[in-house]
């Protein structure tokens, strides 16, 4: 049994039963993410009627998203597997969207706030163009794909992850994927005048 | 415009008569070097939206978020240990809904915004008198006036 | 039928059961006073139109154990389960109190005491010979294992990401990891931001604290996490990690107040907070002068500051004088050559005119201000200024007005104790001047060692231990972050 939780948009969680999708919840709020992920959570475990123990499998999205939210489904998920003693599988929003599309180029695109966009290119459903931040501007020159909403949740996470798992892939990183890296000069002194 | 403030209650007066001309999704920027009345301008500003809680210095918490009775968030920032908008990014404030006050705004700050009301105390006297100057930078304040005068 | 807590006026019809119950071997009238008042010791008292029953539980904080000192129910009102009533109160009790035993003595051929005391779990351990005179009825010591909760907490409300399990008051494990250590690093990629370093050291943090303590997550009876005050995006890291390990094996999570953490993390030293206290909260993010009279009922704020927290006054006085960050222990460093009384900075907050709105806050603003002001005159002027002067003075400012103030609170509200906690509490000049006027004021002073006095999830713990003790309800799991919060919300939801 796997769970499947995403906190890259809304708030969700999602439940499945070997292939089959058994619970699934979402929240909307765009800033609920901590209010809401234990109840989701909660939800979806008991509209599967299973308790947590039951688990074999748990799967966290990545982002790329913003990040305050995207931590409280990271840490609520990897802190669950942990006490369950399951390794947990992360995956990147971006391609469970990707996924979605069986034919054709897509670009998934999500917003990543200051005018600027997280994409990743597919085609056929496998990722051609690894995920970046690209602006307006870029994002209008990639021509040779279809633009889709990278907008995601629990359901497309928990699928990727079966399908991913069934392949073979690597999904133990579960860190979250910001995209845009700290800056790795060390902090200038700061002026005194502000 | 400029104006000249003697006394923190007068800073706190200003920051009161400020608020009447904020929205949510509104950036107000506060510059001035250390103890020159940023926090002081805050605490009018929140009290003229009617904030719960006490308006506190943020340095070390970085942004505190404050309720408003029966209005938007006021949040305030201090981006005095923030090395990027990275960071200010990082904190993932709901900017749409809230009114956000940030003191030690710097450079990085224009490469994401607009629009936002440039609050700017000077407290180079030797008398301890403040002179404030504040100008609205973007469409949000393309013909807006605030009279606020001495 | 009511329980009610023993008076000394209650002690006459004690004395009066006592007597008709025990005979020559009754206690006296003085024993029965000084017991009543004794403030280790706890009396209850049945009342059904007069004292019908007593007990009374003598407890030793600091040994986790407790004593029956007694159970008399009177002749006539046997039979009516008052003894079990009794008894339930006193393991109650001694439960809250943090005991983790609780021992009693019987007479031997008292096989219906003894009987009770079994359902109960309490066995045999010591036999004590002719112990009661002069009958020379052996004595039977027995004792009963105090089943105190095992909590686990969470903080992550600025800087630091804490993990501290506890059982009752007894500390058994406190990791943290601080993202300030990543603060003076150069170079390679640094999450220098708060939420992202809280995400990243919550596991390896929680490890260590379940390594430490010796136990599984599944030992733990419940979890409690600091929903507030603090930054926002620090809080719900914490937070999510709290609902996914209360949901793993449907544990109990209680989301508390991050402030009175601070005085949560005394009963851990001591195995009991004497109260009520005043307790000074001083760190980077806070300065807050708390009146605690019940620790999770009655926590009131005299006062905070208004503006910079004193933590961050020396920090940003670090700035002014060229010192490196961190702050504290930098001016600490050059201060101890300095001389104290070289400038007198202003104590903010402390003129008449601000007695009656600030009696209790602070202000550093103006002292932060005042000593730029100093340096940058100086600089002017061309002139040398010695730094050890001007940072001994910026500090002895800090420390008079801390310290003035919070003894002014004990005094006012006549409660000669004074906890402090928070991160600043490292600063000896602090520790010392405290003693000091503690010393002279008549004042208790108690100040946790350090690990539990900085930001920690032992001391999250701790409020979690209490409210679990008393028998609180959880919290609904749909609580969020809160950056602000008032001290007299305890548990927050």
């Amino acid at each position: 049994m796997l769970l499947a939780i995403d906190t890259s948009a809304g708030t969700s969680a999602a439940v499945f039963r070997g292939e089959k999708l058994v619970a699934f919840e979402l929240y909307d709020d765009p800033f609920g993410h901590a209010e809401n992920i234990g109840l989701a959570i909660q939800k979806v475990l008991a509209t599967a009627g299973i308790s947590a123990r039951e688990l074999t499998q748990l799967a966290v999205g990545r982002g790329p998203a913003p990040y305050t939210g995207l931590r409280v489904g990271i840490a609520a998920g990897t802190s669950l597997a942990a006490a369950l003693g399951i390794r947990p599988i992360g995956v990147i929003t971006l391609d469970a969207v990707g996924l979605q599309y069986a034919t054709g180029r897509v670009l998934v695109v999500a917003d990543a706030k200051r005018k600027e966009f997280f994409a990743a290119g597919f085609d056929a459903g496998q990722q051609v163009l690894p995920p970046s931040v690209l602006s307006a501007v870029e994002l209008a020159e990639k021509t040779d794909f279809e633009h889709v909403s990278g907008v995601c949740d629990a359901r497309l996470v928990g699928q990727y992850a079966l399908h991913a798992l069934a392949k073979g892939d690597d999904l133990s990183d579960v860190s979250a994927l910001y995209l845009r890296s700290p800056d790795v000069t060390p902090s200038p002194g700061k002026k005194v005048t502000g | 415009m400029k104006l000249t403030v003697e006394t923190p209650e007068q800073m706190e007066s200003l920051g009161l008569k400020l608020s009447g001309y904020l929205r949510p999704g509104d950036l107000v920027l506060l510059s001035g070097e250390l103890g020159a009345g940023k926090t002081t301008l805050t605490r009018g500003i929140g009290e003229g939206l009617g904030a719960i809680g006490t308006i506190q210095s943020p340095t070390f918490v970085l942004a505190r978020t404050h309720k408003t009775s029966g209005g938007p968030k006021l949040v305030h920032v201090d981006a005095y240990r923030l090395a990027s908008a990275l960071e200010l990014d990082d904190l993932d404030i709901d900017f749409e809904n809230s009114i956000v006050i940030v003191e030690w705004a710097r450079d990085f700050l224009d490469e994401v915004f607009e629009s936002w009301l440039l609050v700017e105390i000077d407290r180079s006297d030797a008398n301890d008198v403040r002179v404030v100057e504040i100008s609205g930078v973007g469409p949000r304040w393309q013909g807006v006036e605030i009279a606020v005068s001495d | 039928m009511e329980l009610k807590l023993l008076m000394a006026a209650d002690a006459a019809a004690v004395i009066q059961i006592e007597q008709d119950l025990f005979g020559s071997e009754a206690w006296a009238e003085r024993t029965v006073l000084s017991e009543i008042e004794n403030p280790f010791t706890h009396y209850i008292g049945i009342f059904d139109g007069g004292l019908v029953g007593y007990a009374g539980l003598n407890s030793v904080p600091a040994s986790f154990s407790a004593d029956i000192q007694t159970i008399a129910v009177a002749a006539g009102s046997q039979g009516k389960g008052y003894g079990k009533l009794l008894l339930e109160w006193l393991m109650d009790t001694a439960l809250q109190l943090g005991a983790e035993q609780v021992v009693l003595e019987v007479r031997a051929d008292n096989d219906r005491a003894v009987g009770l005391y079994n359902k109960f779990g309490f066995e045999q351990i010591d036999l004590r010979k002719r112990y009661y005179q002069p009958s020379g009825v052996d004595a039977l010591v027995m004792r009963a294992k105090v089943n105190q909760p095992v909590v686990l907490g969470i903080e992550s409300t600025c800087d630091e990401t804490g993990v501290g399990i506890v059982r009752g008051n007894r500390l058994l494990a406190n990791a943290l990891h601080s993202s300030m250590d990543e603060h003076a690093k150069f170079g390679g990629v640094v999450p220098e931001v708060a939420a992202r370093a809280h995400l990243e050291a919550f596991e390896p943090t929680l490890k260590k604290a379940l390594d430490e303590a010796g136990i599984t997550i599944e030992e733990v009876d419940a979890i409690a996490v600091a929903n507030g005050p603090g930054l926002a995006g620090a809080l719900m890291v914490g937070i999510g990690a709290a609902k996914g390990l209360s949901l793993a094996h449907n544990k109990p999570l209680y989301a508390v107040n991050h402030l009175v953490g601070h005085v949560g993390a005394d009963v851990l030293e001591r195995g009991t907070v004497s109260l009520p206290t005043i307790a000074l909260l001083v760190s980077g993010g806070h300065t807050s002068l708390l009146l605690v009279r019940d620790l999770l009922e009655d926590v009131e704020l005299l006062g905070e500051t208004i503006d910079d927290a004193a933590g961050e006054a020396f920090d940003k006085v670090a700035r002014v004088l060229g010192l490196p960050y961190p702050g504290g222990p930098q001016i600490d460093a050059i201060a101890a050559t300095g001389n104290p009384k070289a400038v007198r900075f202003p104590r903010g907050l402390s003129l008449p005119k601000d007695m009656e709105k600030h009696r209790f806050d602070f202000s550093f603003s103006g002292l932060k201000t005042a000593v730029a002001r100093h340096v940058e005159k100086a600089e002017i002027l061309g002139e040398e200024i010695s730094k050890p002067d001007v940072a001994a003075s910026f500090r002895e400012a800090v420390v008079d007005v801390l310290l003035t103030k919070a003894i002014a609170a004990c005094q006012m509200y006549d409660v000669p104790r004074l906890l402090l906690g928070g991160g600043v509490v490292a600063n000896a000049r602090l520790r010392q001047v405290a003693t000091e006027r503690c010393r002279e004021a008549g004042i208790e002073l108690r100040i946790p060692k350090f690990s539990l006095c900085t930001d920690n999830g032992a001391m999250i713990a701790s409020i979690g231990a209490q409210l679990v003790m008393k028998g609180k309800a959880p919290s609904s799991i749909g609580f969020g972050a809160e950056s602000t919060l008032d001290v007299t919300q305890v548990q927050t939801h």
